[in-house]
């Protein structure tokens, strides 16, 4: 009896596990083609460039920042 | 004031606890879970900070977490807008955990440890470079990270003064040095984010002559590196951006074949190509160390990010780029970030002054000689107990003056990824066969990869030739050096094809034990020096108990075990024997 209840639980969880795969798939399918396909077919629509491919040669390639010291609720923010 | 520091969910995941400023404990989360480079969610390392100030989660004031996750998650939402629909199978593999966790951290804090006070995002290079600084000996000091990537940035520059710091310049994704030199590990057949100090192992034995080595000029044309230092990757050479795989096909073709695969021999080629990406690697540091000198105008520098662990390349900056003092801390990588963001907060966020140095990487967990005892009895383990540290310090130096491997377990772990005398293993860099009896029976791993001296830093210029005075990085293992041509023959197991050595240097009143036992040494063999690596097979993260330290030990060629203040030996305990080969993989 404890064999099959020990079973019956490692089953479920294999099944449950599987069915949340699939479902993830199946959303994150459909997030990719309608979510990142759309916005990419916008961009490419309305000739945003998003990608830097410029064949410029610049003296340069460090770009300015001022990273350091903010007031101090920026640092709350995860952005 | 206790401030919690957290880094965690890419690679090399630990804490770090501050009292009132000063650091009480830090460690990473893969010496208790046991997996390599892991990047979980830290609970192990927090209760293990936790516990070794004897406080709860509700006495911790703040909790500083080492990136902003949201800017993190819009370049990898940008990288698949770019590379669409080339992104899909990284979408699908990548987005479970970015939802489920990796941008939900404030309720991973309450989920995990019941935390429900301040939380701080610290940008992923600011960290670096206040792990870099805040915790170095300087009072000012040019600042230069470099790593795969952090949100946008791979390579910053900036000053600290005090307790103000400001990075200026920046590299952005998807242009990265350490990604260069990540895919160079891939196309070699190593681990990415594991492999990357065999490449530069490796990189000895292949030709380092920027004229002569073809694979240097043809890899040339795959960067552009300006006279500042910055740089720009052609990413038609690179897959990372859009895919799990790192070189791309016009990348093989560049260097004359596929991807090797692990179990495929290391011919010429593969040495050469590895010297080339250390010398292309050493050209941009150096390049850009340089401009920041001009441009900082500081004689110190401080360095971070998993690039600043390339010792090759470390001893050669003094040198070659007008700074007088360099300072590297022990954990130089991510896992270091949790120190950099909880030190972040609390001298320029809460604005307390600076009150700590970091002058040793002994601030993991220790286990008392009582606890050692137990642990032996309880097993059943027959050991002998020595009294007076003397003798068990010269009974250790003629173990290994006999050319006995001693594992060596004592005081508080390291921190960061070299065993530096708290959690080693040792021997006599006397001995010819030494090299390879480590490498094949007790790290099982491969034949090419050299081993560390340990001498006491009084007596390093004696046996390197390396910058006077010698740096303090040297104490973390941090710097190579060429080894003086008369004792190359001398100590064969510590010098590398090239004649070099990473040195670790060790001060008495960092570890009194580890120093006295070199100096014996030095009285046995005359040369004061160890062979010391870390106490780990190939694969699996150093021991940090005893239990991880004996059963280590069983499974290996280790000869004896220098446990607090117990020696064991294998062959009085046959029965616990076991063969850790076959659990020797990246």
């Amino acid at each position: 009896m404890r064999n099959f209840i020990i079973g019956l639980k490692a089953g479920a969880s294999n099944f449950f596990a599987g069915i949340a795969a699939f479902n993830n798939f199946l959303l994150l399918t459909l997030a990719y083609f309608f979510g990142i396909g759309l916005s990419k077919l916008c961009h490419f629509i309305y000739g945003v460039i998003t990608r830097n491919r410029t064949a410029n040669k610049p003296e340069t390639y460090w770009s300015e920042i001022h990273l350091g010291a903010e007031p101090s609720d920026s640092y709350y923010r995860p952005f | 004031m206790f401030i919690l520091g957290i880094s965690c969910h890419y690679h090399d995941a630990a804490a770090t606890l501050l009292k009132d400023g000063k650091v009480v404990f830090a460690a990473e989360e893969e010496r208790f879970t046991r997996l390599k480079h892991d990047s979980t969610f830290p609970i192990h390392a927090i209760k293990a900070c936790l516990a070794e100030s004897g406080i709860s989660i509700d006495q911790i004031d703040s909790i500083a977490f080492y990136e902003k996750p949201f800017l993190k998650f819009e370049r990898i939402i940008r990288q698949h807008l770019d590379f669409f629909p080339h992104t899909f199978k990284t979408f699908q593999m990548a987005l479970p955990s970015w939802l489920s966790e990796k941008v939900r951290v404030r309720q991973v804090l309450r989920k995990k440890l019941g935390y429900r006070g301040d939380v701080f995002f610290i940008n992923h290079h600011l960290s670096h470079a206040a792990a870099a600084f805040l915790p170095s000996p300087f009072e000012e000091a040019a600042i230069l990270t470099v790593d795969g990537v952090g949100e946008w940035t791979t390579t910053s520059i900036g000053r600290g003064r005090g307790t103000a710091l400001e990075l200026n310049k920046e590299i952005r994704f998807p242009h990265s040095l350490g990604l260069l030199y990540s895919t160079l590990t891939a196309y070699l057949g190593f681990s990415v984010n594991n492999s990357e100090y065999k490449v530069m192992g490796l990189s000895a034995y292949g030709l380092m002559d920027r004229e002569k080595n073809a694979w240097y000029q043809k890899l040339r044309s795959v960067i552009d590196i300006k006279a500042d230092g910055s740089y720009k990757l052609d990413m038609d050479y690179f897959a990372y951006q859009f895919s799990d795989r790192m070189p791309s096909k016009k990348l093989c073709a560049l260097l004359g074949g596929p991807i090797r695969i692990e179990s495929d021999p290391l011919d010429n080629r593969h040495r050469d190509i590895a010297a080339a990406v250390q010398m292309l690697t050493e050209d941009v540091v150096l390049a850009m160390l340089r401009f920041a000198h001009r441009e900082i105008g500081s004689d110190n520098v401080v360095l971070a990010g998993g690039v600043a662990l390339n010792s090759v390349c470390n001893g050669k900056i003094l040198a070659a780029t007008g700074f007088k003092n360099i300072w590297i801390q022990p954990n130089a990588g991510d896992g270091g970030s949790s120190m950099g963001a909880a030190l972040f907060v609390h001298n320029v966020i809460l604005g307390h002054p600076r009150n700590y140095v970091l002058e040793n990487a002994y601030l993991g967990p220790a286990y008392s000689s009582d606890e050692v005892e137990k642990f032996l009895v309880r097993s059943g383990i027959k050991y002998s107990k020595f009294a007076a540290s003397e003798d068990l310090v010269s009974k250790t130096a003629s173990l290994i003056e006999a050319d006995q491997i001693v594992g060596w377990f004592q005081g508080r772990m390291e921190w960061g990824p070299r065993a530096l005398g708290a959690r080693s293993i040792l021997s006599n860099p006397c001995s010819p066969a030494m090299q390879s009896i480590l490498n094949e029976k007790v790290k099982h791993r491969e034949a090419f990869r050299p081993f560390a001296p340990a001498v006491c830093a009084e007596d390093a210029e004696e046996y390197f030739v390396c910058d006077s005075p010698v740096p303090v990085p040297t104490d973390f293992m941090l710097m190579v050096y060429p080894i003086r041509e008369k004792y190359r023959t001398r100590i064969p197991a510590v010098t590398h094809i090239d004649g070099s050595g990473r040195l670790q240097t060790v001060r008495r009143d960092q570890n009194q034990r580890y120093y006295d036992l070199i100096k014996a040494v030095g009285k046995l063999t005359g040369v004061p020096m160890v062979v010391n690596t870390s106490f780990n097979i190939r694969g699996e993260p150093i021991v940090c108990t005893p239990a991880q330290a004996y059963r280590c030990m069983m499974g290996t060629g280790i000869d004896c075990l220098v446990m607090e203040n117990f020696l064991i030996q294998r062959t009085d305990n046959p029965n616990d024997i076991w063969d850790s080969e076959s659990l020797a993989h990246d």
